[in-house]
């Protein structure tokens, strides 16, 4: 029964009995339903997850991607649009260590491809507990390519970009450096940080051409005379436009980590000196200017002056009574402290407030220095001061003041921007322009006569004046150090219609056969001057003309008396 | 129904121009987004060959080549003149277009050699040595040209 019972029950199941019509027709009714609300919802599902993933705005993303795609620092420029700093597309590797399956293994892989890392050093980033470590950055499209392949999970690539200054060295101090997040750290990157995070670009003053020029120039005096280092400044007077700036030893600012901290230290605005007797150039001026002397007035410089513990000298003491002229011909200390005792104290503070020489450099960068100036200025530091001791002011506060006392009479700051056509300058009256007249002319009698220190640098047909200095550098005791010299030389060209205004200095050189043991400013800074002005000159526009002309020599003032004989018009 | 079937056409209608007009925008979305990518990928290929450009010209490495390639050194004062010095061409001021004046110099001296005197003919007379001025086969210096050319080469 039971075995029967089973079976009719099989049987019902594979062949049911056949029901009532009407009861099938529901049945299949409901079935058909059934299918059909399954069929839809499904269906349903799908639509809605195409639309879900469809992501309508995606194209609104990208295109708003570039819109707000962050802005790139802007470029940094010459005066004539030659590119000095710019950024380049670079691939950052950097690595997710909570997803690095194998710590060893990803070292061990990725070490050959990245530069700066080793294995173990690898592994300890690899092991850190954050979720972001940086492994290289500048990776080389190859590098890239071969890491991909490695398919290392938790290595990931980034795109960014890498600021890199494509003419190496130069203006490598004026230029600065940013930090990785290209934040300026020094330098023009410091100063104008805002306008180039901004994407804007900015023109310097400098020009690349003078910039190699005066490099070149300045690095083959400091090798030939085994100096530690140097500078120079080129100023256009009329603008206050730095044309060239250079500091040596300097570095490559695309590998700013290796260089040392004295190549990274600018010396042209930095660096204080005592700049010796370049300062009588300033000296002169303030006495003309203030009537303490004419340029014929005379001095007895022939017995050393005793002021309080110290007595000043002359390199050739003379054995006459010297005129102002003679004094900067000759380059009499004795001379130029008679001169400043002439005029005092307060007025020499006064007029070196004027000239810019006690305050910063008004500069665009962040690398300025406040000048060391005497704290009791007294007669002691007013002589000493008269002929550039006592006092130390960066080579580019001198190029600044010379520029004042021997072109026009005017302070203009100085720049490193390029100034625009419109922008208007502020100009200060320090000197009037017949004593600018008289200190160009005895700078050019420097330079032309034949007992003048700075012969030199004579460099003919671009009228050239100047003055020496050689200063004998101040020791950390206080004292000075007679075997640690420091050789410039200012020059003002051309004297009849001033333009520019050099200053090369050189620090520390020691004396050669080929010079006869001499390292002084005229040995040693003037020749460069000489060798840069006939470069430079063709670039600047300024033409060679003819030295024994009337109409130059009209331009000079020749009101002067040297060696009992008046200064004649063929020694300008 | 009618009704129906006109509201279906047009919604229809309507439905295809709205799809036309959506995918329209899309298409040219992708190419503004494919342009602006190409804009800044172009950018950046000509700031890295400027800068490259930068890296070659750098003056320090033009000086090297040409010291080691070039026979060619910086340019002396003595070698440079201004304008003035050159003599120019001498150009009628009255006529631009009219290149050589003619300028009119002395009847040259007789020969001693000549002895023997001919009778001057009619056009002999009337022919005066004439020369046109071509620098530099002329020195100008202090030849007073304004005047010359005032006299013209009337016959």
């Amino acid at each position: 029964m039971r075995h029967k019972g089973f079976l009719s029950t099989l049987h019902n199941l594979v062949l049911p009995p056949r029901p009532d019509p009407a009861a099938s027709r529901v049945i299949a009714e409901m079935r058909l339903l059934l299918c059909a609300s399954v069929a839809i919802l499904a269906f349903s599902i799908i639509g809605f997850r195409i639309f879900n993933l469809s992501d309508a705005g995606a194209r609104e993303r990208i295109a708003n991607h570039f819109k707000t795609s962050h802005i790139e620092r802007g470029q940094i420029l010459d005066r004539k649009g030659r590119l000095l700093a710019t950024n380049l597309p670079i691939t950052v590797l950097h690595a997710d260590p909570r997803e690095i399956m194998d710590v060893t293994d990803a070292a061990k892989k990725l070490a050959p491809f990245i530069a700066r890392h080793d294995v173990a050093s690898l592994k300890k980033l690899l092991s850190k507990q954050t979720r972001y470590v940086e492994l290289d950055r500048k990776l080389t499209p190859l590098h890239h390519a071969e890491i991909l392949r490695l398919g290392i999970p938790g290595v990931y690539f980034a795109q960014s970009t890498l600021r890199v200054y494509p003419r190496a060295e130069t203006a490598a101090h004026i230029l600065g450096q940013v930090d990785p997040e290209d934040n300026g750290i020094a330098g023009i990157e410091k100063s104008q940080d805002a306008h180039l995070a901004a994407g804007k670009d900015i023109h310097l003053s400098l020009d690349v051409g003078l910039q190699a020029i005066m490099r070149a120039e300045i690095s083959k005096q400091i090798n030939e005379f085994e100096a530690i280092g140097g500078a120079g400044v080129l100023l256009d007077t009329r603008s206050g436009e730095i044309l060239a700036m250079t500091s040596l030893p300097d570095y490559n600012p695309n590998h700013f980590a290796k260089a040392s901290d004295d190549a990274r230290f600018n010396r042209a605005t930095k660096g204080l000196y005592e700049m010796g007797s370049t300062f009588k150039v300033l000296n002169t001026a303030i006495a003309l200017e203030t009537g303490a002397a004419t340029p014929r007035t005379e001095f007895e410089v022939m017995k050393p002056l005793r002021v309080a513990r110290f007595t000043i000298n002359d390199y050739h003491p003379s054995k006459k009574p010297l005129n102002v002229a003679e004094i900067m011909v000759h380059s009499s200390n004795i001379g130029s402290a008679l001169m400043a005792e002439e005029f005092g104290a307060a007025i020499q503070k006064e007029y070196m407030k004027r000239l810019g020489l006690l305050d910063r450099l008004p500069l665009e960068l962040p690398e300025i220095a406040k000048p060391l100036s005497p704290k009791h200025w007294k007669r002691a530091a007013t002589l000493t001061v008269s002929y550039g001791h006592g006092i130390s002011i960066s080579p580019t506060h001198l190029a600044s003041a010379v520029s004042t006392a021997s072109s026009n009479g005017l302070r203009i700051a100085p720049t490193l921007l390029k100034r625009k056509a419109g922008d208007e300058l502020v100009k200060t009256r320090v000197f009037s322009e017949q004593t600018a007249r008289a200190v160009r002319s005895m700078m050019r009698l420097v330079v032309s006569h034949k007992e003048g220190t700075g012969k030199k640098a004579r460099a003919p047909g671009y009228m050239v004046g100047g003055k020496t200095g050689t200063a004998e550098k101040v020791q950390a005791d206080g004292g000075y150090n007679a075997k640690a010299n420091l050789a410039t030389f200012v020059a003002t060209f051309p004297v009849h219609d001033p333009r520019y205004v050099i200053v090369i200095m050189v620090d520390e050189p020691k004396g050669q056969k080929q010079t006869y043991g001499y390292a002084t400013g005229g040995w040693v800074a003037a020749p460069a001057v000489r060798r840069i002005v006939e470069q430079v000159s063709p670039l600047l526009g300024v033409h060679p003309v003819d030295e024994e002309s009337p109409l130059i020599r009209q331009k000079l003032m020749f009101d002067f008396n040297i060696g009992n004989q008046e200064a004649t018009l063929a020694s300008f | 129904m009618r009704m129906i079937l006109i509201g279906a056409i047009v919604l229809a209608g309507l439905g295809t121009t709205l799809y036309q007009v959506k995918t329209g925008i899309d298409a040219r979305q992708d190419r503004l987004n494919d342009l602006n990518l190409t804009i800044a990928v172009t950018k950046r290929d000509i700031a890295v060959l400027e800068a490259e450009w930068a890296y070659l010209s750098r003056p320090e490495r033009i000086m090297n080549l040409s010291n080691s390639l070039l026979d060619m050194e910086p340019i002396s004062q003595d070698r440079i003149l201004p304008l003035d010095a050159i003599p120019m061409r001498v150009m009628s001021e009255l006529n631009p277009e009219k290149p050589t004046p003619v300028v009119q110099l002395p009847e040259p001296k007789k020969p001693k050699a000549h002895a023997i005197k001919h009778a001057p003919t009619s056009a002999d007379t009337n022919k005066r040595t004439t020369m046109s001025v071509r620098l530099p086969a002329l020195d100008t210096k202090g030849v007073n040209i304004k005047a010359i050319l005032a006299t013209g080469d009337k016959p």
